[in-house]
Protein backbone atom coordinates (compact mmCIF):
# COMPACT_ATOMS: atom_id res chain seq x y z
CA UNK A 1 0.00 0.00 0.00
CA UNK A 2 2.73 2.44 0.98
CA UNK A 3 4.51 1.70 -2.32
CA UNK A 4 1.51 3.16 -4.18
CA UNK A 5 1.83 6.42 -2.27
CA UNK A 6 5.40 7.02 -3.41
CA UNK A 7 5.88 10.25 -5.33
CA UNK A 8 8.80 11.56 -7.37
CA UNK A 9 7.73 15.23 -7.34
CA UNK A 10 9.85 16.51 -4.40
CA UNK A 11 12.93 14.70 -5.75
CA UNK A 12 12.45 15.84 -9.34
CA UNK A 13 11.74 19.42 -8.24
CA UNK A 14 15.06 19.39 -6.36
CA UNK A 15 16.82 17.84 -9.37
CA UNK A 16 15.37 20.45 -11.70
CA UNK A 17 16.56 23.37 -9.55
CA UNK A 18 19.97 21.69 -9.17
CA UNK A 19 20.08 21.28 -12.94
CA UNK A 20 19.33 24.97 -13.49
CA UNK A 21 22.21 25.92 -11.17
CA UNK A 22 24.63 23.37 -12.53
CA UNK A 23 23.67 24.24 -16.11
CA UNK A 24 24.67 27.81 -15.28
CA UNK A 25 27.98 26.59 -13.93
CA UNK A 26 28.62 24.53 -17.09
CA UNK A 27 28.02 27.66 -19.18
CA UNK A 28 30.19 29.85 -16.95
CA UNK A 29 33.03 27.40 -16.49
CA UNK A 30 33.19 25.92 -20.01
CA UNK A 31 32.26 28.87 -22.24
CA UNK A 32 33.26 31.89 -20.11
CA UNK A 33 36.42 30.59 -18.47
CA UNK A 34 37.95 27.55 -20.17
CA UNK A 35 37.08 28.17 -23.84
CA UNK A 36 36.53 31.94 -23.42
CA UNK A 37 34.08 31.96 -26.35
CA UNK A 38 32.09 34.68 -24.64
CA UNK A 39 31.64 36.47 -21.32
CA UNK A 40 28.56 37.79 -19.59
CA UNK A 41 28.47 41.19 -21.30
CA UNK A 42 30.89 40.55 -24.14
CA UNK A 43 28.49 41.90 -26.79
CA UNK A 44 28.36 45.23 -24.92
CA UNK A 45 31.84 45.39 -23.46
CA UNK A 46 34.48 43.88 -25.78
CA UNK A 47 36.99 41.62 -24.07
CA UNK A 48 39.97 42.55 -26.25
CA UNK A 49 41.42 44.96 -23.68
CA UNK A 50 42.56 44.29 -20.13
CA UNK A 51 39.88 46.61 -18.73
CA UNK A 52 37.19 45.03 -20.91
CA UNK A 53 38.22 41.50 -19.92
CA UNK A 54 38.34 42.39 -16.23
CA UNK A 55 34.99 44.18 -16.35
CA UNK A 56 33.41 41.12 -17.92
CA UNK A 57 35.12 39.00 -15.26
CA UNK A 58 33.20 40.91 -12.57
CA UNK A 59 29.88 40.38 -14.41
CA UNK A 60 30.78 36.70 -14.85
CA UNK A 61 31.29 36.56 -11.08
CA UNK A 62 27.85 38.04 -10.43
CA UNK A 63 26.36 35.49 -12.84
CA UNK A 64 28.16 32.70 -10.96
CA UNK A 65 26.78 34.07 -7.68
CA UNK A 66 23.22 33.75 -9.06
CA UNK A 67 23.71 30.18 -10.27
CA UNK A 68 25.36 29.35 -6.92
CA UNK A 69 22.13 30.47 -5.20
CA UNK A 70 20.10 28.21 -7.53
CA UNK A 71 22.42 25.27 -6.77
CA UNK A 72 22.18 25.89 -3.02
CA UNK A 73 18.37 26.03 -3.29
CA UNK A 74 18.50 22.70 -5.16
CA UNK A 75 20.57 21.13 -2.38
CA UNK A 76 18.08 22.35 0.26
CA UNK A 77 15.16 20.94 -1.76
CA UNK A 78 17.03 17.65 -2.23
CA UNK A 79 17.67 17.40 1.50
CA UNK A 80 13.96 18.01 2.21
CA UNK A 81 12.94 15.44 -0.42
CA UNK A 82 15.23 12.79 1.04
CA UNK A 83 13.95 13.40 4.56
CA UNK A 84 10.30 13.36 3.52
CA UNK A 85 8.43 10.05 3.78
CA UNK A 86 6.75 8.67 0.66
CA UNK A 87 9.29 10.00 -1.80
CA UNK A 88 10.61 7.59 -4.39
CA UNK A 89 14.41 7.96 -4.25
CA UNK A 90 15.13 7.09 -7.85
CA UNK A 91 18.54 7.90 -9.30
CA UNK A 92 17.08 7.92 -12.79
CA UNK A 93 14.38 10.43 -11.79
CA UNK A 94 16.95 12.64 -10.08
CA UNK A 95 19.38 12.54 -13.00
CA UNK A 96 16.55 13.06 -15.49
CA UNK A 97 15.23 16.08 -13.62
CA UNK A 98 18.76 17.51 -13.40
CA UNK A 99 19.03 17.21 -17.19
CA UNK A 100 15.60 18.83 -17.51
CA UNK A 101 16.76 21.76 -15.35
CA UNK A 102 19.98 22.02 -17.37
CA UNK A 103 17.89 22.18 -20.54
CA UNK A 104 15.57 24.82 -19.06
CA UNK A 105 18.60 26.95 -18.21
CA UNK A 106 19.99 26.67 -21.76
CA UNK A 107 16.65 27.46 -23.35
CA UNK A 108 15.66 30.40 -21.14
CA UNK A 109 19.16 31.91 -20.88
CA UNK A 110 19.69 31.39 -24.60
CA UNK A 111 16.44 33.10 -25.61
CA UNK A 112 16.80 36.03 -23.19
CA UNK A 113 20.55 36.71 -23.15
CA UNK A 114 21.51 35.67 -26.69
CA UNK A 115 18.44 36.64 -28.69
CA UNK A 116 16.38 39.26 -26.84
CA UNK A 117 18.90 41.28 -24.80
CA UNK A 118 22.00 40.49 -26.92
CA UNK A 119 24.22 40.42 -23.83
CA UNK A 120 26.49 37.88 -25.45
CA UNK A 121 26.49 35.16 -28.07
CA UNK A 122 27.82 31.62 -27.85
CA UNK A 123 30.72 32.34 -30.21
CA UNK A 124 31.16 36.07 -29.74
CA UNK A 125 33.49 36.57 -32.68
CA UNK A 126 30.66 35.62 -35.04
CA UNK A 127 27.94 37.60 -33.25
CA UNK A 128 24.57 35.86 -33.49
CA UNK A 129 25.34 32.63 -35.28
CA UNK A 130 24.30 29.03 -35.77
CA UNK A 131 25.86 28.26 -32.36
CA UNK A 132 23.18 30.31 -30.60
CA UNK A 133 20.56 28.09 -32.20
CA UNK A 134 22.57 24.94 -31.38
CA UNK A 135 22.56 26.15 -27.75
CA UNK A 136 18.74 26.45 -27.84
CA UNK A 137 18.46 23.03 -29.49
CA UNK A 138 20.66 21.54 -26.77
CA UNK A 139 18.21 22.96 -24.24
CA UNK A 140 15.22 21.32 -25.94
CA UNK A 141 17.11 18.00 -26.27
CA UNK A 142 18.08 18.03 -22.60
CA UNK A 143 14.51 18.84 -21.53
CA UNK A 144 13.10 15.98 -23.61
CA UNK A 145 15.77 13.51 -22.45
CA UNK A 146 15.23 14.47 -18.83
CA UNK A 147 11.46 14.29 -19.10
CA UNK A 148 11.62 10.82 -20.73
CA UNK A 149 13.93 9.60 -17.95
CA UNK A 150 11.56 10.88 -15.26
CA UNK A 151 8.59 9.28 -17.00
CA UNK A 152 10.52 6.02 -17.31
CA UNK A 153 11.46 6.06 -13.61
CA UNK A 154 7.83 6.73 -12.67
CA UNK A 155 6.59 3.87 -14.91
CA UNK A 156 9.11 1.50 -13.34
CA UNK A 157 7.90 2.50 -9.87
CA UNK A 158 4.25 1.96 -10.83
CA UNK A 159 5.06 -1.46 -12.35
CA UNK A 160 7.04 -2.37 -9.24
CA UNK A 161 4.15 -1.32 -6.97
CA UNK A 162 1.64 -3.27 -9.08
CA UNK A 163 3.81 -6.40 -8.92
CA UNK A 164 3.85 -6.35 -5.12
CA UNK B 1 68.67 31.57 3.04
CA UNK B 2 70.56 32.28 -0.18
CA UNK B 3 67.54 31.28 -2.19
CA UNK B 4 65.26 33.49 -0.11
CA UNK B 5 67.65 36.38 -0.65
CA UNK B 6 67.69 35.75 -4.39
CA UNK B 7 63.90 35.61 -4.55
CA UNK B 8 63.34 38.66 -2.38
CA UNK B 9 63.02 41.17 -5.31
CA UNK B 10 60.41 38.95 -6.95
CA UNK B 11 57.36 40.75 -5.49
CA UNK B 12 58.62 43.98 -7.05
CA UNK B 13 58.17 42.43 -10.50
CA UNK B 14 54.45 42.00 -9.86
CA UNK B 15 53.79 45.17 -7.92
CA UNK B 16 53.54 47.51 -10.90
CA UNK B 17 52.15 45.29 -13.62
CA UNK B 18 49.03 46.51 -15.46
CA UNK B 19 47.20 43.28 -14.50
CA UNK B 20 47.31 44.36 -10.88
CA UNK B 21 43.64 45.28 -10.81
CA UNK B 22 41.73 43.53 -8.08
CA UNK B 23 38.23 44.99 -7.83
CA UNK B 24 39.02 46.98 -4.68
CA UNK B 25 42.62 47.92 -5.58
CA UNK B 26 43.84 51.46 -6.18
CA UNK B 27 45.58 51.00 -9.50
CA UNK B 28 44.79 52.77 -12.75
CA UNK B 29 43.40 49.60 -14.34
CA UNK B 30 41.26 48.86 -11.29
CA UNK B 31 39.82 52.36 -11.35
CA UNK B 32 39.01 52.01 -15.05
CA UNK B 33 37.33 48.67 -14.37
CA UNK B 34 35.28 50.21 -11.57
CA UNK B 35 34.30 53.10 -13.85
CA UNK B 36 33.22 50.62 -16.53
CA UNK B 37 31.15 48.63 -14.04
CA UNK B 38 29.54 51.52 -12.17
CA UNK B 39 28.95 53.63 -15.27
CA UNK B 40 25.55 54.87 -16.47
CA UNK B 41 24.64 51.35 -17.63
CA UNK B 42 25.16 49.77 -14.22
CA UNK B 43 21.50 49.37 -13.25
CA UNK B 44 20.38 48.23 -16.70
CA UNK B 45 23.26 45.72 -16.80
CA UNK B 46 22.20 44.42 -13.36
CA UNK B 47 18.59 44.11 -14.52
CA UNK B 48 19.64 42.34 -17.72
CA UNK B 49 21.95 39.98 -15.84
CA UNK B 50 19.11 38.99 -13.50
CA UNK B 51 16.43 38.91 -16.23
CA UNK B 52 16.50 35.12 -16.82
CA UNK B 53 16.06 34.42 -13.06
CA UNK B 54 12.34 35.31 -12.68
CA UNK B 55 11.57 33.69 -16.04
CA UNK B 56 13.36 30.50 -14.94
CA UNK B 57 11.40 30.58 -11.68
CA UNK B 58 8.07 30.80 -13.51
CA UNK B 59 9.11 28.13 -16.03
CA UNK B 60 10.34 25.84 -13.22
CA UNK B 61 7.03 26.23 -11.36
CA UNK B 62 5.12 25.44 -14.56
CA UNK B 63 7.37 22.42 -15.24
CA UNK B 64 6.83 21.22 -11.66
CA UNK B 65 3.07 21.46 -12.10
CA UNK B 66 2.70 20.00 -15.59
CA UNK B 67 5.84 17.90 -16.33
CA UNK B 68 7.12 16.41 -13.08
Amino acid sequence: MSERLLTTKPLTSAGMVLGIGMGGFVDGIVFHQILQFHNMLSSRIPTDTLVGAKTNMVWDGLFHALVWIATAAGIVLLWKAVKRPGVLLSGKALFGSTLLGFGLFNLVEGIIDHHILNLHHVYERLGRSIWDYVFLASGVTLILTGWLMIRDARSEAVAHAAAE
Amino acid sequence: MKLALRLSPLPLLFAGTPAWACTLCHSRTAEEVRMAIFGPDFLSNCADLAAPAPVLLVVACAARKYLL
